[in-house]
Order: structure tokens, then sequence, then C-alpha cells
């Protein structure tokens, strides 16, 4: 007996159901080579894990940075400079260094906080570092420590400054991820 | 020779058989075939072509390439592996891989898939900034990133696919793009207008997040939901639950002259499909993620050290006190990497068993949902998308651990009444849980008219709503019943039960029946 529940096109035209399977099988090859490739692909790039590579590292130390005005009221986060993350962590450790790179970002930065807050205050860097020991997160707690400070120009006389472009980001990725 | 449902044996096993014999191909060529051609080649022995590409990068030995085929041997090989093992339980059942993906099923799944696909995708384009779930549906951070350095700026394929011509896209056009998407999600939740609104979504959605990675910076929760929407807009998801299916209905009865209720679900062959790419999508990425853990930290990854080093970074720098204490409290990770794995590799039984898919669905949801709570990172995507991947298997359990359902509401109208009609129309698309029965109060033969509990003039003038046990609600109060009732009016529940609206709706109420009694209704005669 008929389901007349069923209207006339419940099975779809021949050409449309083989374009159905189609489809399954292009998305699925898609997902399949973008997750087999990994960072390589560049046309697909929904999915990418970058992880699960650091295990089982007992003696692994962290370090973060982070720039704030010398009152702790502002400071500055990666979505302030557009950059991501990881371009943000490496400005702010050449920042914290005494290379010629230093400077330069020390401006940049001191500009942006000029940007965010109108005026200019003295800005400071700080630092805190935990590691890991064979029972887990060795300070749980790790205090933030003073890093570099110093006193921001002000902001009429700071002309557009923008970060010099990577020539191996690949590498300062890396480092800065590490 | 068949099997017990009479179909070829041959057409059932057809797929598993073709995909064992491409998994042994391939198989063949990545541990045989490849690396002799890769070592020779090094040597200078092997075709021109590849001892070209391969002089041009001596900086990279042999052995790294070697490797990484290895890598990319042995994860393609699973995922062949994972579709061939699938297909070959479909057929063990007597399910062709085609019949899994083309058997008519309700459209009404594939309109609810729609509904909360591109409603997910609306409420992260309108609040993206307070749950951090996708940065690229906020036009605050893509203007952003229109500011970055121009040596930052590495367009995937998938934005000079979409945005072809255009170079680096402005602030400006990004923001139209926004708007557009925004435009094109409220309509095509509601299902107005066609697939045109799901198609804009789909292309709109994937440029923004396409912009959003074109900077180094790559998360996946928003890949199968970008997916997701490309789907529906591609398959006839706007034929059910939507503006455009009521629409059709109350065209068929205006043709008619009356209303009649449809005799069932809508049925098509391509309402299945979408659903179970998705739900494969979900077996890839997960199968996928349990073989990278191996491939990645090998049996490191049941180390407790190692998920206690990701919570001491992801704790200490978004100060999640949860993930601190249990970095320091290694026995309670242990557990906790391997019931990951394991969801994660078990996931594609959820394919093949309707006993098993809800509880991985629930196991899966839970992990994500404890990823965010205790790490950070959002998968608010994931969490929404699985239970609308596997629907069906879920309603199959709900029904087994409710047992039997409550009976349907009777819905009493007027089968030759415009406003009745329409709103009947509306009531039936809404229902997709199927919670109503539609009875005519015109039609001698239905039992509509000898409901003893029922005055058939005071129902003429007011909806009646009766339910299993007898009991009866008019005008405004079976309006809230109804709401109830529906899942899709489980929204407006609240605005219908705001101190005041016990008085005022059945005054708002009775002021649209009389006006329907004067457009001429049964009732006024």
């Amino acid at each position: 007996m008929a389901d007349t529940r069923r209207d006339d096109g419940e099975r779809g035209r021949p050409l449309w159901r083989a374009a159905a399977l189609g489809v399954v099988a292009l998305v699925l090859a898609a997902q399949v080579a973008a997750l087999a490739l990994g960072t390589q692909e560049r046309l697909w790039p929904f999915l990418r894990y970058e992880m699960y590579v650091r295990s089982g590292e007992t003696r692994f130390s962290h370090r973060d940075l982070c720039v704030r005005s010398a009152g702790g009221a502002t400071s500055v986060d990666h979505w302030d400079l557009a950059i991501p993350r990881w371009r943000f962590d490496h400005l702010l450790s050449l920042a914290g260094g005494d290379g010629p790179e230093a400077e330069p970002s020390r401006r940049l930065l001191s500009r942006q906080v000029g940007r965010v807050l109108g005026r200019h205050e003295r800005l400071e860097l700080w630092r805190r570092a935990y590691a890991m020991g064979p029972g887990g997160l060795v300070d749980a707690e790790p205090p933030w420590a003073l890093e570099r400070s110093w006193s921001a120009v002000p902001l009429d006389d700071v002309e557009r400054i923008d970060l010099p472009d990577l020539e191996d980001a690949a590498r300062i990725r890396a480092e800065a991820c590490s | 020779m068949t099997d017990g449902s009479g179909r070829p044996r041959g057409r059932v096993w057809a797929f598993p058989i073709a995909l064992i014999a491409a998994l042994t191909v391939w198989i063949a060529l990545v541990t045989l075939v490849f690396p002799d051609l890769l070592t020779r080649a090094a040597r200078g022995e092997g075709p021109a072509w590849l001892s070209a590409r391969l002089a041009g990068r001596d900086t990279i030995p042999v052995e790294a390439y070697l490797a990484d085929l290895r890598e990319l041997g042995i994860r393609v090989s699973a995922m062949l592996g994972l579709f061939a093992a699938l297909a070959a339980a479909w057929a063990a059942r007597g399910i062709p891989v085609t019949q899994r993906l083309l058997q008519p099923a309700p459209l009404r799944d594939l309109g609810v898939a729609r509904a909360v696909i591109v409603g997910l995708a609306l409420a992260l384009l309108l609040w993206p900034g307070l749950p951090r779930m996708s940065l690229a549906s906020d036009p605050a951070y893509q203007a952003l990133l229109t500011h970055a350095p121009a040596g930052l700026f590495d367009p995937p394929g998938a934005l000079r696919l979409l945005l072809p011509d255009v170079g680096r896209p402005s602030a400006g056009l990004l923001e139209a793009i926004w708007m557009g998407a925004v435009a094109c999600a409220l309509l095509g939740a509601v299902g107005a207008f066609g697939r045109l609104p799901l198609v804009g979504l789909a292309w709109a959605n994937t440029v923004l997040v396409a912009h959003a990675y074109s900077y180094g910076e790559y998360h996946h929760p928003e890949a199968l939901h970008s997916i997701a929407l490309w789907v529906v807009a591609i398959a006839p998801s706007t034929r059910a639950f939507s503006v455009e299916e009521m629409r059709r209905r109350a065209r068929e009865a205006r043709v008619s002259g009356r209303f009649r209720p449809q005799e069932g679900p809508r049925l098509s062959a391509h309402a299945r499909w979408p659903l179970v790419l998705l739900a494969l999508l979900f077996a890839v990425t997960y199968f996928d993620a349990a073989i990278e853990k191996l491939l990645g930290a090998g049996l490191d990854w049941f180390d407790p050290q190692t998920m206690a080093y990701f919570m001491a970074v992801d704790g200490t720098r978004q100060e999640m006190p949860i993930a601190i204490w249990l970095s320091q409290h290694l026995a309670f990770l242990a557990p906790l990497s391997a019931g990951a794995w394991a969801i994660e590799l078990l996931f594609p039984l959820a394919l093949v068993s309707s006993a098993l898919a809800p509880v991985l669905v629930v196991l899966a949801a839970g992990m994500h949902v404890a990823i965010w709570l205790i790490h950070g990172p959002p998968f608010l995507q994931h969490v929404v998308l699985l239970p609308v991947a596997f629907q069906g298997p879920i309603r199959r359990a709900w029904r087994r651990v409710r047992g039997m359902p409550p009976a349907r509401l009777r819905v009493l109208y007027d089968g030759h009444c415009d406003l009745c009609i329409r709103s009947m129309t509306t009531l039936e698309t809404l229902d997709v849980s199927d919670r109503l029965e539609f009875l005519d109060l015109e039609d001698e033969e239905e039992e509509a008219g000898r409901l003893p509990q029922v005055d058939r003039l005071a129902a003429l003038a007011r909806m009646h709503v009766v339910d299993g046990e007898g009991r009866v609600w008019q005008g405004f109060a079976a309006f809230r019943r109804l709401a109830r009732s529906l899942p899709a009016l489980w929204a407006a529940v609240p605005l219908l039960y705001v101190p005041g609206s016990g008085r005022l709706g059945p005054i708002v109420y009775d002021a649209i029946a009389r006006r329907r009694n004067r457009r001429g209704c049964r009732l006024a005669a």
C-alpha cells in the first residue's frame, strides 16, 4: 500500500541525488585533506590542531608579560594593537630586552596606550614566571615582577609606527609560543 | 544472493569494498612507492620533476619529507579506514551507503536544523563580545584587523575564492558584509525568501572567518559551523518549519477554500544527507583528534603531566582557579586525559548505534563544556551542533526514556474562516514535535462536533484546545496552553505570563476575534 504521507518529490530526481552524494564526498574529502595536510593547507582553513606536541615536560617553565600604565589603571592587550597574540607576546619580549628593536617596540606600546587613555603616562612592563615540577604546577600564584619601565613620549610627537614586517613569521611565532 | 530485506548483497557491500580497495592501494603507495621515489629522487635517480623540486629545497633533508609522508599516510589511512568501517557496519545491517544518505526523511528535521544553525550564527553576530565565542563575528575585531601591519596579511584560499580581486578588505567593506550577514541570518532563521539569504549568510560568514584567519591566528570552533551553514544553504532546508512553508500551506488552503491538516510529515530524499554529513564531520573531527594526540604526543598524552601543562598555561594566563588547582593535582588528570581520548576515538560509533549515539553526544558536549569551564577555549558551536546532527537518535532515546508520549492537544478550528486557516497553518508549521491534532468544526464526520464538553457556537467564536484528559482552554488561555506545548513558541511564554497579561490578553484576543467575525466568517452569518 502506498504511503500517502510522501509527496511526489520525496525520492528526488536522479541527477540531484547524484549531486547530493557528490557534495557529501567533496566536503569529506576537503575535510580529510585539511586535517591531513595540517598547517600547510591554505584553501580550507577551518581545522588546525597545533597542540598536543608539548607533552610530559616536567622541567618546563613559562613566562607571562604584560604592559600597563604606571598607576596600573590601564593595560594593553593584543586586541588594542590588532595583532595576533603570538605577535603581541613577541613585541613585549622585544620591549623588555636591550636589542635594537626594543626602543621602537616601546614607542609603539606608548602610542597604543596613549590612544586608549587619550594622555600619556609612565609605562611599565611586568613579568611573572612559573614552572612545572614532577607534581604539576610549582607555583600556583606566581607574583608579577616589574621588568622595565619607561616614560611615554607625548602623543603629538609620535608618528604612525607600524610593526616591521616579519621575515620569518613561523620562526618568531614558534619562539613566542614556546 | 540477497540480504534479509531482499536487496542484492553486492550493492550493499559495494561502497565498503571500494573503500577497502582504496585504502589498500593508498597504504601501498605511502609505504612502498612514495618513500622509494623520494629516496631515489634525493640521490638524483628519480623522476626529473621530483629531483628538481627537491634540489630547490636542499636545506630540508629527505628524512623530513619522509617523516611528513609517514604522518600523512597514517592520518589519511585512518580516515579511509574509518569510512570503510562505517560503510561496512551499515552494510552488515543491510543498509547501503546511498540509502543511509538518501532515504526519504522528514523535512522538518532539516528545517529545525536550519533554524538552530542559522539562529546560532545570528546570536554570535549580534552577541560576540561577552562570551568571546567567535571573534570572527565581532565587527569591532574585524575593523581592528584592518589596522594590522600589511605584512601580516596572509589570506587563506577561502578568502581569495569568495572575495576575488578585492585584495585586503577595508573596514567599511567588512562592516557591510557583517550587516549583510545579520540581515541574511534574520531571514534565514525564519526561512523567508527561500535559500538565497542562506547562501548570502554562508558566504558572508566564511569571508569573515577567513579574514579573521588571515593574520596567523586560527581557532577551530568555527569550522563545523561554517560548513553547516553551507550545507543548509544547499539542502532544501526552507521547505519545513519556515515562513516559506507557511505561505505554501496558506496558498493551498486558499485554493481549496479550507484548511486540511497534513497527514504525517513531508518527506524528501534531501532531508537526510545534510544531517548525516554533519554527523560524519563530527566523527572525522573527533577521530582525527584522537589520532593527532597519538601522533603528536604518543603515549605521553596519557601522562597527566601533559594536561597539567595545558591547564597551568591556560589557567594562569586567564586566571582560572579550577585549571590552576587541577594542574597541581595530577591524580585527577589521568582519567580526564584518557576519558577525552576515548570519547574522541569512539565517537564514530554514534553513526552506527542508535543506542550509543545519545550517550556519546552527551559525553562529547560535556567534554566541550568542561574544556570551556576549566581551560577557557569556548566550543559553543560544537555543543549546539551536536544535538542537531544527531536529533534522530536523541529523539528516539528520549521517547524510550519518557515511555508513553503525552496525549496530543486537540485544536478546534473553523475550517472555512480565513483567519483560522492562517492560524492553523502557522501552528501546524511550528508543531515540529507533532503535539497537535487539528479538528475541523465544520466537518460533520470529525470528532470535533461530538466533544460533549465543548459548546460548538463558543468554539466557532474563540479557539478551543482540549487536552488528553478532556480539559478545555479557550481564547487567550488556549493560546497560552499551545505556547507551553510547542518548543518553537517557548520564547514567547514569559511574555504571555507577565503581570497584567492575564487581563490584557483576553481583551486583545477578543478584539481580534470580533474583527475576524466582521470579515465574513461563518459565525457572523
